[in-house]
């Protein structure tokens, strides 16, 4: 287990094996296969990273490679060819450790045939052949001494060193100008340019980060990540500044596109001169142009998973049915699968350009659902972009008592994405959001890669891109999903050894500003888990120090002594960008403390909203939460002033309000011939999805048994993020224990955002429980089982059985569709409503939920002043004299949708009950309203 | 290697079996279910957003409905017809009344409505229901769109 968790070690190890690695040879004696003699394993591999036990676990198994292996044609130019370089060539600090990495280039990637013999222009003669001369340049200070230089200390330029810009690299920035120009005059005189538009503010500017050697040390996806996240942060922060500066200067809106426009300009331009001062020298277009055909045909697979994911939901929109959708995940199961089957052929590049593609056409299915604005957060998070958007201006004023409007993610950002891309508003979030946000996945695979193989970081993801809320929920969170990206980019800082401890330090600082900004709960969730993981830390060195004193031991270990990179002034600092912004600049986390009161005066009362959850007690039942809503409504019933505010109880009473659950999906021609032959598919389908979360939930607590109990183990991974994990697991423990937390801030949201850090431990207790079956067989069998349980969650098992509540990625039926998906004949009844008078604030009543109730509040978001609610319709709250709209789930299935302690039911409401007291006035089928 | 080196040529004569294949037979089969309507159909479904065809019938002024009413009296009160059906409409609006379930016509018309267009009418009809209050109910027969409101009688002076 140990050997297929940690795909790399820490830096220092037992004498023995670092003698092994020094002298090219493995355990045995033997010279190391897959690497010339005479190499210093050092200029390939960092020095320390790699023991010879690594080579035990089948990925790197001595004697499988032998010089034979190099025969020729296998290798195109430019691909460690044999002879080609000599070890002059590969002088210390030249060749980034990014380039040589063993996650990207495993002796099994070496494989007979893998290579094509098209590229190889010398026959393998079993000697070197001479290169272009080149003089040996001397090594560097820092190199010489073991040492890596910052990264904001520009390597010098030696007199040897090619030309880093020649003629064609000054035609490719002529055309960028160019193109850039072209752009902007676009851009201001009003012309849609979707694709150029986000190239241009956000592609663009990424790239030039990409390409500086700010990320020095650091694999592409990493970069990628670093990029995007730095340039996420600096529209915020830039959009925030020119929102703030604009207005006194005589500009009212400085949102709009023209300011905007220029910001940005000016943003590519100060990146382009970092860049030039700055520039690494990426060989990314050699390493596209060096892909195998099998590694091409992965990636137009995750493709064609975009594309169908796409094409399917546009057929759903137009009530066409499920198959396109239905296709798109098989794709995707299919993709995963080879993903899984051939990870040793595939580089970690191309395993996160798959990720990347898998990942972005299961959020797709979903947030692509409906014409309008579809889902639940997504609903208030549109409106305040609107409202931002309405007034070219971002103002806490604009909506005060909305925390939601803190979020910089989705007041400020989006605007400017808007502005610029020039789409209609709902494709921000629906399509460009999620562009941003399938890069989350990518990031934290890169994290896991770190300490755990291929394998393991693979079923790793399956379990993030797996779980149900990445699936159905967060592509409606678009707030959480920048802050998520925030917090992959700050793990991968964290425990980036290539960096020192003070940039580490600068940039999960940077991060946590990010998160803060994008989005409050998510931070309250981040700030938790370094302060937990911190202080687990120090309580464990602590008693180390001590037993160690005790013991006379003076004896350290990686696992002692690896550097630190959260201390208390990171912590101090993290809290102190809470308190800053949450609670001086916007004043949203007051509902942080009335929580955290709330918590500790509450904790007997039970959860509801985490039904999976091993962590939390009895849950409220469906019933329950019916009844005590009905309380309450008859509680502010009486005791309204004046009295005939509301119809009386006695009218009331005559029409009731029974609890109905939500009917499953009928049964397929496939789940009918397996209930035939005597399989309860929906027990199977409920039984699979449960026992998947509480599964997983038991892998978590058996990883981290495994991880205390196994010290080979934990010497795979710093102590630092093992903290960090359990800290993450002990915030969503907190969330589940106190209802309070889990109603406001989601549970199941927290469990996703801890993922990012614990998911490797998951694997590890899976691969612990089935050890009995064999070290190989027990990796083989976790990672079944995740297949199994990600073929479930994502909806596909379900969707080809029936016998299950209907997901909104795949069905024009269900809950979500009901309550969440924003009909056309709705849009036109919030239309004509408009026209009417007396309708806000006060004035309307509608069911509970996102698209019946929350687009009133912004069908005129320049006239929006925070204020506006819309009541409920539960009877016994109905008013005399308010406006009712009923919508299409409640007219075609009767059933009414009721959000109370934390969870939705559905009940049985008595339109009769409208029709005998108030004037029918509108009517197009699919929504009325009464009066 | 020389094993090696012989598997070589197969693996790449396999790939060099199928694709040629595959990829013709996948351009022939989206180009014939272009050619054919209902494949055409189809990629329209799953590319283009289809119109979603509907017919609204409101009370033009709803907040100034007459609530009471002498019986015998007048009820003047206007409403629209909008067509979205996306095709030209005969619409028949049909005016009636009563209480407790049972009622009674009091007017009704019909025009072609062209699509997008929407067709207002204003009328006055007799407050004639036998009890109070008295349901006044406007319906498009051919249509599931009604509205209605509820007029309290008084009798008369």
């Amino acid at each position: 287990m140990a050997d297929q968790l940690g795909g790399r070690r820490n830096r220092t190890g037992d004498s023995r094996n670092g003698e092994g690695r020094r002298s090219g040879r493995d355990n045995s004696g033997r010279q190391r296969p897959g690497y010339e003699p005479g190499y210093h394993e050092t200029d390939y591999y960092e020095a320390g990273r790699y023991e010879p036990s690594d080579y035990e676990s089948g990925q790197y198994e001595p004697g499988r490679y032998g010089p034979s292996d190099y025969e020729p044609g296998r290798y195109e130019p430019g691909q460690y060819e044999p002879g080609r370089y000599r070890q002059s060539d590969y002088e210390p600090g030249r060749y980034e450790p990014r380039q040589y990495e063993p996650a990207r280039y495993e002796p099994s990637d070496y494989e007979p045939g893998q290579y094509e013999p098209s590229g190889y222009d010398a026959p393998f003669d079993g000697r070197r052949h001479p290169v272009p001369a080149r003089s040996p340049r001397p090594p560097r200070r820092e190199a010489a001494l073991g040492r890596r230089p910052a990264p904001w200390i520009r390597a010098p330029r030696g007199p040897q060193d090619p030309p880093r810009r020649g003629g064609n690299i000054s035609l490719a920035v002529a055309g960028t100008a160019a193109l850039v120009l072209a752009v902007n005059v676009l851009l201001l005189t009003g012309f849609r340019l979707p694709a150029l538009g986000f190239w241009f503010i956000l592609i663009l500017p990424a790239y030039l980060l990409y390409t500086t050697d700010t990320w020095r040390g650091s694999s592409g996806a990493e970069r990628v990540g670093y990029s995007v996240a730095a340039v996420i942060l600096l529209l915020m922060v830039g959009g925030l500044m020119i929102n703030t500066i604009l207005p006194p200067l005589g500009i009212a809106r400085p949102l709009d596109t023209g300011p905007v426009v220029i910001f940005a300009d000016v943003l590519n331009a100060s990146l382009y001169a970092f860049r030039w001062r700055r520039g690494a020298d990426l060989s990314w277009l050699s390493q596209v142009r060096g892909l195998r055909p099998s590694e091409v045909r992965l990636i137009g697979t995750g493709l064609l998973c975009v594309v169908l994911a796409v094409l399917g939901a546009d057929r759903l929109n137009n009530n066409a049915g499920d198959q396109v959708t239905l296709v798109a995940l098989a794709c995707v199961i299919v993709t995963v699968i080879v993903l899984l089957a051939r990870h040793r052929q595939l580089g970690d590049g191309v395993i996160s350009v798959t990720l990347y593609l898998v990942s972005l056409a299961i959020l797709l299915m979903e947030s692509l659902r409906g014409w309008y604005i579809s889902g639940d957060d997504i609903q208030t998070e549109y409106r305040i972009f609107q409202l931002t958007e309405a007034h070219g201006h971002w103002s806490m004023s604009a909506a005060p008592h909305l925390a939601y409007n803190a979020c910089l993610s989705i007041t400020i950002l989006p605007t400017e994405i808007a502005n610029v891309v020039n789409v209609d508003g709902p494709y921000v979030f629906k399509l460009f959001f999620q562009l941003l946000f399938a890069l989350c996945p990518v990031l934290a695979y890169t994290f896991w890669r770190r300490y755990a193989s291929k394998l393991v970081a693979l079923v790793a993801m399956l379990y993030f891109i797996g779980f149900p809320t990445y699936v159905n929920d967060i592509p409606g969170a678009n707030r959480q999903e920048i802050a998520f990206l925030f917090v992959s980019a700050a793990a991968l800082a964290v425990t980036n050894s290539n960096w020192p401890q003070a940039w580490r330090r600068v940039a999960l600082f940077a991060a946590a500003i990010g998160v803060e900004l994008s989005h409050y709960s998510t931070m309250y969730v981040f700030v938790g888990t370094l302060a937990v993981g911190w202080a687990l830390g120090s309580i464990v060195r602590l008693r180390r120090r001590r037993a160690s004193s005790r013991a006379g031991d003076s004896e350290e270990t990686a696992w002692t002594t690896a550097r630190q990179t959260i201390g208390a002034g990171s912590v101090l600092a993290a809290i102190s960008v809470l308190l800053l912004w949450g609670g001086l600049a916007t004043q949203t986390a007051g509902p942080l403390l009335t929580d955290v009161k709330a918590a500790v005066t509450q904790f007997s009362h039970p959860s509801a909203v985490t039904p999976y959850s091993l962590f939390s007690r009895s849950t409220v039942s469906p019933q329950q939460v019916l009844t005590n809503y009905r309380a309450a409504a008859l509680s502010q019933n009486a005791a309204a002033t004046p009295h005939h505010v509301y119809f009386p109880t006695s009218v009331v009473d005559r029409y009731s309000t029974p609890l109905e659950s939500e009917p499953a999906m009928p049964l397929t021609p496939l789940g009918r011939v397996l209930s035939r032959i005597g399989v309860p598919v929906s027990t199977v389908n409920t039984d699979v999805r449960q026992g998947a979360a509480k599964d997983e939930q038991l892998f978590i607590v058996a990883g981290f048994a495994a991880f205390i109990f196994s010290r080979r183990l934990r010497r795979r991974v710093s102590h630092e993020v093992l903290w960090l994990a359990a800290a993450s697991i002990v915030t969503v423990a907190v969330f589940t224990v106190f209802p309070n937390f889990s109603v406001d801030y989601s549970a199941e949201r927290a469990l996703q955002e801890a993922l990012i850090w614990a998911a490797p431990v998951l694997v590890a207790g899976s691969i612990a429980l089935f050890w009995p079956f064999g070290r190989r067989s027990s990796v083989r069998i976790a990672a079944v089982v995740s297949a199994a349980i990600f073929i479930s969650t994502i909806g596909f098992l379900p969707q080809i059985l029936g016998g299950y509540a209907p997901q909104l990625n795949l069905n024009n039926s269900g809950v979500d569709y009901d309550f969440q998906y924003m009909q056309q004949q709705q849009v036109a009844a919030v239309t004509w409503l408009e026209t009417e008078p007396e309708v806000l604030p006060g004035g309307l009543q509608a069911p509970m939920g996102p698209t019946t109730a929350d687009p009133f509040e912004f069908s005129n978001p320049g006239s929006v002043t925070g204020t506006q609610f819309v009541d409920d319709i539960y009877p016994v709250l109905i008013k005399r004299y308010s406006w009712v709209i009923l919508s299409y789930a409640t007219l075609h299935t009767g059933r009414a949708p009721l959000y109370s302690d934390g969870q939705l039911v559905t009940y049985r409401y008595p339109v009769a009950f409208l029709e005998d007291n108030k004037n029918l006035v509108y009517n197009n089928g699919s929504a009325e309203i009464y009066k | 290697m020389s094993t090696q080196l012989s598997e070589r040529p197969t693996e790449r004569a396999r790939e060099r079996r199928w694709w040629p294949v595959v990829a013709p037979l996948a351009l022939i089969a989206i180009a014939a279910s272009l050619i054919l309507p209902a494949g055409r159909h189809q990629w329209a479904l799953s590319l283009f957003r289809q119109p979603t065809y509907y017919t609204s019938l409101a009370f033009d002024d709803s907040t100034e409905l007459p609530s009471t009413a002498v019986r015998g009296g007048e009820l003047n009160f206007s409403f629209t017809v909008g067509n979205h059906e996306g095709r030209s409409v005969t619409y028949r609006y049909l005016i009636s009344e009563g209480s407790s379930g049972k009622g009674h016509a009091v007017g009704q018309s019909k025009k072609t409505v062209a699509p997008g267009a929407s067709w207002t009418v204003s009328t006055a009809v007799p407050a004639t229901c036998g009890g109070s209050p008295c349901r006044v109910q406007v319906s498009l027969p051919g249509h599931p769109e009604m509205i209605d409101f509820l007029v309290t009688l008084t009798a008369s002076q």
